[in-house]
């Protein structure tokens, strides 16, 4: 009897967990702006996210065509924001790669690109 | 993983509201409705031993409980469970919890020493009890809700988890206290049971109050679009634990309303220990819903613009 509940009790909870996406932190606002072209190269990706992130867990990652990365390694996060100075930028096609941890506990990950051409 | 983290969620929520429940039951309901019966009477030694057992259980169960879910909040992130537990809001809420635990134990195992004037531990014992409770409003959403408005949500989920277990979590202390020797009262003992029973209807609607406003702010927080209710999974898993509520609100005020004023009968006493046992399974539910709403995406974080 006692197996029998439990065992409805957990198949409950599969059932309302099926799906379940775990991802929190989505990306809200970003400079540059997703897929923009800027004619002046920026010193900085700035990402704002719908959530505050846990700094030791967040990652952000900005390369050019050829892989190689144009970041300054370390972000500075602060509350949902999170920055990261840039070297500077010739004119080319740039991935921005950012892994986060939000202060729910939940991971979540994206990528975008931007042009700088002058 | 998610499962697990879904399973420990709920076994979580659950027991730690049976430990808040029960040591701010003893604390508002038991201690005054028997204070004038002695520390000696047998009514008061079987409400201790109650209590005991509520948080003997509910704090081993807690304790495993939050482990698992800790483990289980590691392996999504990728970390070393002791670096998330140092280096993260989460973790370090975790090791505040823990102390919160020992101190909730101590105080109902000092409730053993001989008495000197008055349970001194029974105060201090719920206090560290709602905050075993409130404090999970650090590993959910509310926790990371940015700004002032992050501010007011974690306020409002602190107000929302202390009410939800100061009601679910007193129904089987207060199931318990009716259901001992139904049938035949002596005279205090039966005044014992109706002045618990209305001090726990007066706390009840106090927490039901609370929930309706705090869960209406938290709604409005996380939902925003009242038409995404219907659409999304997080929408319709919230309507159902507003109907379970709505429910268990029902019989409370049946129990109230026409069980209450007729206590002086054993049909009525055990018809009331009966409902605190249907909102209890009620109130379970709630929670269990509860432990999936908390690891998906709600209403106002999709759909989101990337820029």
């Amino acid at each position: 009897m006692h197996r029998t509940w439990l065992g409805a009790v957990v198949a409950a909870l599969l059932l309302l967990g099926n799906g379940a996406a775990s991802a929190h932190a989505f990306l809200d606002r970003a400079e540059p702006r997703v897929g923009s072209i800027v004619a002046v190269a920026p010193r900085e990706v700035a990402l704002s996210f719908t959530e505050n992130l846990e700094p030791t867990f967040s990652t952000i990652e900005v390369t050019d065509s050829a892989g190689r990365r144009v970041d300054g390694g370390k972000p500075s996060i602060a509350g949902n924001k999170m920055r990261v100075p840039l070297q500077d930028l010739p004119a080319g096609t740039y991935q921005v790669k950012w892994h986060v941890l939000s202060v729910d506990t939940h991971v979540s990950e994206g990528s975008f690109s931007f042009q700088v051409r002058p | 993983m998610i499962d697990l983290l879904i399973v420990a969620r709920a076994l979580h929520f659950a027991s730690t509201a049976t430990v808040g429940g029960a040591v701010l039951f003893q604390w508002m309901v038991a201690e005054p409705a028997f204070r004038n019966l002695g520390v000696e009477s047998a009514s008061v030694r079987a409400q201790h031993r109650d209590t005991e057992l509520f948080v003997w259980l509910g704090l081993a169960f807690a304790v495993v409980s939050g482990a698992f879910w800790l483990v289980a909040v590691a392996t999504n992130i990728g970390g070393e469970v002791s670096l998330v537990l140092i280096a993260t809001g989460f973790g370090r809420v975790w090791i505040v919890r823990l102390a919160l635990t020992a101190l909730v134990l101590l105080c109902v195992m000092a409730q053993r020493l001989p008495q000197t004037g008055g349970n001194w531990s029974v105060a201090p014992g719920a206090i560290a009890g709602a905050c075993l409770m409130g404090s999970l409003a650090w590993s959910g959403h509310a926790a990371g809700t940015p700004g002032i408005v992050g501010d007011v949500h974690r306020l409002a989920d602190v107000l929302h988890l202390v009410a939800a277990a100061a009601w679910l979590g007193g129904l089987l202390p207060l199931w318990l206290l009716l259901r001992r020797n139904i049938e035949n009262d002596d005279g205090p003992a039966m005044l014992a049971k109706a002045v618990a029973t209305r001090r726990f209807s007066a706390l009840g609607i106090i927490a039901v109050g609370t929930l309706l406003a705090t869960g209406s702010m938290n709604s409005w927080i996380l939902v925003g679009d009242p038409k995404a209710l219907l659409e999304m999974r997080y929408g319709q898993l919230l309507l159902l634990k507003v109907m379970l509520f709505v429910t268990m609100v029902a019989i409370a005020t049946y129990n109230r309303a026409s069980l209450t004023p007729r206590l002086a009968e054993a049909v009525a006493r055990r018809q009331l220990a009966r409902n605190a046992l249907a909102e209890t399974g009620l109130g379970f539910a709630i929670l269990m819903i509860v432990s999936v709403l908390g690891v998906l995406p709600p209403v106002s974080h999709i759909g989101m613009p990337g820029h």
